[in-house]
């Protein structure tokens, strides 16, 4: 073990090192840079028209809003942490209703068509699924 | 050399250990440039469109909007409105209705009549339009299968006639149909990356943005919604799954679901829950996964060997999956899945 290949060695390791240090520092000014965790917000559209807009994140207690449009007819909506459901409503088929709980990995809006009401949970990137066949 | 060695591999792994969170496992999708969810079609759509306009967003809308106009089989001034109230006269149809028409007939001749565009009145009688749902008896439904017989359409040019007393739905094409005109007026647009969802009807325009193929989860049929079980990916095409879950009521423990034998005027009992269609045109799949469930594994995997130009993948109720050759590189079951995959190979 010569001098001239120890000093080579501690150079490619000091380089690696700097290497390093510089992929950690940029990665960590890179994640600062990012906006803090988004809201999880659940958008209510009532005869086309967006009537409530929450951030599911951000609720503590459940709590229940209800929704009447032009059809006459009416949808009780129940926000709770992170997820979102219709908790009754005037619809003959409450096809609504038995959809159940909407969160961040719910990719198909809740829908009553008879009451024109849609509740929708913002981006569920979580699945990385782009859609769902059904 | 030891010493040396043993540091650079440390420092190796330091490095690994550097740049691994660096590196996300999901390629972040960009945002899309233009979206929107609307009602039409008696359905939820969703559109997303990644480097389209709010102007091409509003072309598909008001493409969808006089399909629905023409095709609807409710609003008073459509043409299929006209025509099952024409009393046995001819009506003039648009170039949707035709097309339509003719995708119907083919399907109805390749399937054995398997699907009818003339079976709405059964479809009324078990109350699936109007969601009050009942078990019509023995004497109605034959009554009501005597006026079902979609050969009895006749077209000359433009000019359609069906017999009095009978009536006619495109409802089981019609949405693949306008997904895949939306998807070419899409593509006449110079749009390259959207996707469309039609009431569970998944119409893709070329890839993500990132040059990825979408990733479309097929629904589970246990489960009512949300939950998947598997994953296809898909570049360009439709994708549309009909199952007994989408719309059915319980009586005395039966399910009686909106998927009717035109044979039985009743349920279709094939053993089939689901039925997927992979293709290039959204209104020939559409119309596949119809009635490929009504005529059950076998048949269907007949009619894909006879005819191909599409891929699919059909459940049943002994939670078996068979899954066409063409797709078994872009399927994938989720982990721990109760389901047994089968690969179908011509």
């Amino acid at each position: 073990m010569n001098i001239k290949s120890n000093k080579f060695w501690v150079i490619v390791i000091a380089a690696v090192l700097a290497l390093c240090l510089v992929a950690v520092g940029i990665w960590t000014w890179w994640r600062n840079s990012q906006p803090e965790e988004e809201g999880l917000i659940a958008v209510v559209r009532l005869d086309g028209r967006i009537v409530a807009a929450v951030d599911l994140n951000k609720v503590t207690e459940n709590y229940t809003q209800t929704f009447s449009g032009e059809s006459g007819n009416s949808n009780t909506v129940e926000f709770a942490p992170g997820q979102v459901r219709v908790h009754d409503a005037t619809c003959p088929d409450q096809i609504c209703v038995s959809q159940g709980w909407a969160d961040r990995t719910t990719l198909l809006p809740i829908a009553c068509l008879p009451n024109s009401l849609i509740v929708e949970v913002a981006a569920a990137q979580d699945l990385g699924l782009d859609s769902i066949s059904r | 050399m030891k010493r040396p060695f043993l540091l650079a591999l440390a420092c190796a792994l330091l490095l690994t250990g550097c740049t691994g969170p660096a590196q996300p496992t999901h390629t972040p999708t960009s945002d899309p440039t233009a979206e929107s969810t609307t009602f039409a079609m008696d359905t939820v759509m969703t559109f997303r469109l990644y480097g389209g306009t709010e102007e091409d967003l509003t072309a598909v809308t008001s493409r969808i909007l006089s399909l629905e106009q023409d095709l609807s089989v409710t609003l008073e001034d459509s043409q299929v409105y006209a025509l099952n109230h024409s009393g046995g006269e001819p009506v003039t149809a648009g170039e949707d209705f035709l097309a339509l028409l003719a995708l119907a007939k083919e399907l109805g001749n390749r399937t054995g009549g398997a699907l009818d565009v003339t079976m709405y009145p059964v479809v009324k009688a078990w109350g699936f339009t109007t969601s009050e749902y009942h078990i019509p008896d023995e004497d109605t439904l034959s009554a009501l299968l005597a006026n079902v017989d979609y050969t009895s359409v006749t077209v000359e040019g433009d000019q359609v006639t069906l017999p009095a007393k009978m009536e006619l739905d495109l409802g089981a094409i019609a949405k693949g149909y306008a997904g895949e005109m939306a998807a070419n007026l899409l593509r006449e647009r110079g749009v390259t990356s959207a996707i469309l969802n039609l009431g569970g009807n998944v119409q893709t325009v070329g890839s993500k943005a990132d040059g990825s193929p979408w990733r479309i989860g097929v629904q589970d049929p246990q489960q009512t919604t949300g939950g998947y079980l598997g994953v296809l990916e898909i570049r360009d095409q439709a994708m549309v799954t009909s199952g007994g879950y989408e719309r059915y009521f319980e009586e005395d423990g039966v399910r009686y679901w909106h998927i009717m034998d035109p044979h039985t005027g009743a349920p279709a009992r094939s053993g089939l829950v689901s039925v997927t269609i992979v293709g290039d045109k959204g209104g020939l799949c559409d119309g596949l996964s119809t009635s490929l469930f009504v005529l059950g594994r076998e048949k269907a995997l007949d009619y894909w060997r006879t005819y191909g130009g599409f891929e699919a993948i059909l459940i049943d109720d002994q939670n078996n999956i068979w899954v066409t050759g063409g797709l078994k590189n872009n399927f994938t079951l989720v982990a721990d899945s109760p389901y047994t995959l089968n690969i179908v190979e011509e």
